[in-house]
């Protein structure tokens, strides 16, 4: 309870900045992504013969981490349909919270963009509201590349948590201060993207703050029911996500990889518990 | 567009079922070889095929993004 709270204070910045950017579209899918992951979870609850526990707030978390991931032309019903296929599959039907192996939010996601593949697009510009392309998958079509300093400050279009860098790292900063969130993790994958970038002759400040690498990195991956338990695991996990964000990106289908590197990696946790204690 | 999201949908809910179902009979039949209680057994059993499912079920929809974004 007092860790989902701290989740949601660290979130105020990011959720204020996608309010103030994308107006009445992104009050909608917040909302309507919040409610919905707090009413399918009591309703599960309630059939399954479980103790209400929304009250914990996870749900709320889930609801709110999930709609940074959205663009803010998502139709609201893929929003909620997905949402609630995260909270249902990815938790209660494993036992509820902290039984879960995948990360909740993510699986919404993963789930979204499976089941309704023109849901995410067209992006739109922060300001305006007109259709275009995100900077990422400008990168990604074109090998374009935009100033890391308008990523990194939030002038850009992106989804609804992703878009400023700066807002991201001090959310993600207050958590690790307050050991809500394993800092191995966040380091772990933003070196790794450092090299990766290094090592292809790219400008590493742009693929750190482009797409969800940093969202990720600080809300999604430290998950603490869905990643490992002991340091070594958390380097070994927060490698493998960033290596396959970043091969993702120059290899693979689809620019963002961070739902799959969290995911795939989400996996192996219980292997990086067993074999990787200290 | 809505006929390939029913198609997906679908697809998913028949291979997690699927993969439910099998994990879980397979299950139950090594378990039953053990001493064990029978309703301790179907507990287990159930848990670990729903954990199955979900992980093909990632796998599944993982994989049919590739192919579909690798087609296009």
């Amino acid at each position: 309870m007092k860790m989902m709270k701290g989740v949601l204070i660290a979130s105020i910045p990011i959720t204020l900045y996608a309010l103030y950017s994308y107006r009445l579209p992104a009050l909608i899918l917040i909302s309507s992504s919040i409610a919905a992951a707090v009413a399918s979870e009591a309703i599960y609850q309630k059939i399954a013969g479980r103790p209400l526990k929304i009250q914990d707030l996870s749900a709320v978390v889930t609801g709110l981490l999930f709609s940074f991931t959205l663009s803010p032309s998502t139709p609201v019903y893929a929003a909620i349909i997905s949402v609630i296929f995260g909270i249902v599959v990815g938790k209660q039907i494993s036992g509820g919270f902290g039984n879960n192996l995948f990360n909740p939010a993510l699986l919404g996601r993963l789930f979204l963009i499976f089941a309704f593949p023109a849901a995410l697009s067209p992006w739109q510009t922060r300001v305006d509201m007109v259709s275009t392309a995100t900077p990422l998958t400008n990168f990604w079509q074109t090998g374009e590349m935009i100033s890391p300093v308008n990523a990194f400050v939030g002038l850009i279009p992106g989804s609804m948590g992703e878009m400023s860098a700066l807002l991201i790292l001090i959310g993600g900063l207050y958590l690790i201060y307050k050991k809500y969130a394993r800092w191995r993790i966040p380091a772990s994958i933003l070196a790794t993207v450092t090299v990766f970038a290094l090592a292809m002759g790219q400008n590493p400040f742009f693929h750190l703050f482009t797409g969800s690498i940093m969202l990720g990195s600080f809300f999604y991956a430290v998950d603490p029911m869905t990643s490992p338990r002991f340091p070594k695991g958390q380097w070994v996990f927060g490698a493998g996500v960033g290596l396959i964000i970043m091969i993702m990106r120059f290899w693979g289908w689809a620019a963002a990889g961070m739902v799959f590197g969290v995911l795939i990696m989400n996996m192996f946790v219980p292997f990086l518990d067993a074999k990787l204690k200290n | 567009m809505i006929e390939e999201s029913l198609y997906r949908i679908t697809s998913l809910v028949v291979v997690m079922i699927a993969v439910f179902l099998g994990w879980y009979k397979f299950k139950l039949i090594r378990l039953k070889k053990e001493d064990a209680e029978e309703q301790e057994i179907k507990t287990q059993a159930r848990q670990e095929a729903i954990r199955y499912s979900i992980v093909i079920g990632v796998i599944f929809m993982v994989t049919v993004l590739g192919i579909s974004g690798h087609l296009l």
